[in-house]
């Protein structure tokens, strides 16, 4: 399978565009002007006429761009989350790809009482702040594109990297959604959690 | 409280014409500061959204008008300073980029600078897209309550409308902001012209004037029982899709507009 890493300028992507390599012909690209990953390529991960060409041929992508966007501009934060996912995913669906992985973000919950046993049937609990709201757009935007029936959109929420999940487990959730047989749902939600209290 | 029953409001986006039927309703009850990305005495003198579109009146002192990109943290911050309620009409249809700066992150520099400002009320407004081509648009049900969960699929206006009606939800939820949502799908002006008779009605329509005297209502009304509520601004009609009487229930607000000559047979 040709898989799509997007936002591999990004730590979560950049992991993930060295280490699904094993199992998956991978195309890496990102915002930023150079990577140290192989085959990585600079796109306007903005413009559908950037990044519509560049996924041709691909089957499936990863966009990792949407859940921890960088930057302290508030505005910029969340216009890469929505926007950024609003364009990858349909770029995705008008080039015939059927299957995305959104990474997201399992701080979407922190704000729920530590004794709560809390799964992805809980409401997602952002603070009113870019940052916090940041994935929860993304995370939209992904399930009402899947809503219209075009792509299924695997969302994985991770936490922190090496630390409340580690980069074996999330590849491994990542391999397995890009590989999971189409369900009758076009959105799910999946945590991915080694350790703390979303494991 | 929340009830704004006089003093000073804001009014983002002001320039189209749910703004023009804004300034309309409220320009006698309240001081109002009128902010558009163009100055007003411009929109005024362009020509209006459709034919029959109002065009906004441009107010004399004790009123204010104001250019405000509401992309602009630091411009719409200032507008709020000092006002007693904020009205976010404000929209961006099919620019790929503006869709999501003011539809998204103008809702949210709104939203924030009301909390930043003490304003507790502000009204939000977005569009209820009854037909997006996909099977979950709620376009084949009927008795259609406003506190459905949108579904705006892959189309640009509606998601990135939604988004910021979203990000007004959690301002409200976490802030003590109380927002009142007003959803809208088809306006038509009141005058129904004799040529229009039984040409038939969209079955979520509003009169402009209905359109502005509910935002008199919604600053009006009492404490709403959550934070954040959705409201349907249309009129009643007879088809049974959609049903406004959630704005009758908490705002008193129900459309006089009924439009009955354009679903009824016409006499000869």
């Amino acid at each position: 399978m040709r898989v799509a890493v997007i936002g591999a300028d990004r730590p979560w992507g950049a992991l993930l565009a060295a280490e699904l390599g094993a199992e998956f012909e991978v195309v890496v690209f990102g915002a930023e002007e150079t990577s140290d990953l192989a085959g990585y390529r600079q796109v306007d991960l903005f413009q559908r006429e950037a990044l519509d060409p560049a996924l041709v041929g691909v089957e499936a992508i990863v966009h990792a761009a949407g859940g921890d966007p960088a930057g302290d501009d508030e505005g910029a934060v969340l216009d890469t989350a929505a926007r950024g996912t609003y364009v990858a995913l349909t770029a995705a669906c008008a080039v015939g790809i059927d299957k995305a992985v959104l990474l997201s973000n399992l701080d979407l919950l922190r704000d729920y009482p530590e004794e709560y046993l809390i799964d992805p049937q809980w409401n997602a609990l952002p603070r009113a702040e870019a940052g916090s709201l940041a994935p929860l757009m993304a995370e939209l935007v992904g399930r009402e594109i899947a809503r219209i029936g075009q792509i299924e959109v695997r969302c994985l929420r991770l936490g922190e990297l090496d630390a409340e999940t580690t980069a074996d487990d999330a590849v491994e959730a990542v391999r397995q959604a890009l590989t999971a047989e189409r369900e009758g749902h076009h959105w799910s939600l999946a945590h991915v959690a080694s350790s703390g209290r979303f494991a | 409280m929340a009830t704004v029953d006089e003093g000073k409001v804001v009014l983002f986006g002001a320039g189209g014409p749910v703004g023009a039927s804004a300034i309309a309703a409220l320009k006698d009850h309240y001081t109002l500061r009128v902010t558009d990305l163009r100055p007003m005495i411009e929109v005024a003198s362009a020509p209006p959204q459709n034919p029959r579109a109002p065009i906004p009146e441009v107010l004399g002192p004790p009123h204010e008008n104001r250019v405000v990109d509401i992309t602009n943290y630091a411009q719409v911050l200032a507008a709020c300073e000092g006002m007693d309620a904020a009205i976010n009409v404000s929209v961006v249809r099919p620019h790929p980029v503006l869709a999501f700066q003011v539809n998204m992150v103008g809702a949210y520099s709104v939203a924030k600078a009301c909390v930043a400002c003490g304003i507790k009320r502000l009204i939000h407004t977005g569009p209820f897209h009854t037909s997006l081509n996909h099977n979950a648009d709620y376009w084949n049900d009927f008795q259609v309550e406003a506190d459905i969960p949108l579904h705006p699929g892959d189309d640009l206006y509606a998601v990135s409308k939604y988004l910021g009606g979203y990000i007004t939800r959690v301002f409200a939820e976490r802030e003590g902001l109380e927002v009142l949502t007003f959803v809208y799908t088809d306006f038509r002006p009141r005058e129904i012209l004799p040529e229009e008779h039984g040409q038939g009605v969209h079955p979520y329509s509003t009169s402009w004037e209905d359109t502005g005297e509910a935002f008199l209502y919604g600053l009006r009304a009492p404490e709403m029982p959550s934070p954040y509520e959705n409201f349907f601004i249309c009129a009643r009609l007879p088809h049974d899709k959609y049903r406004p009487d959630k704005a009758k229930r908490l705002l008193g607000w129900e459309a006089k507009d009924r439009f009955e000559a354009l679903y009824t047979r016409p006499s000869n």
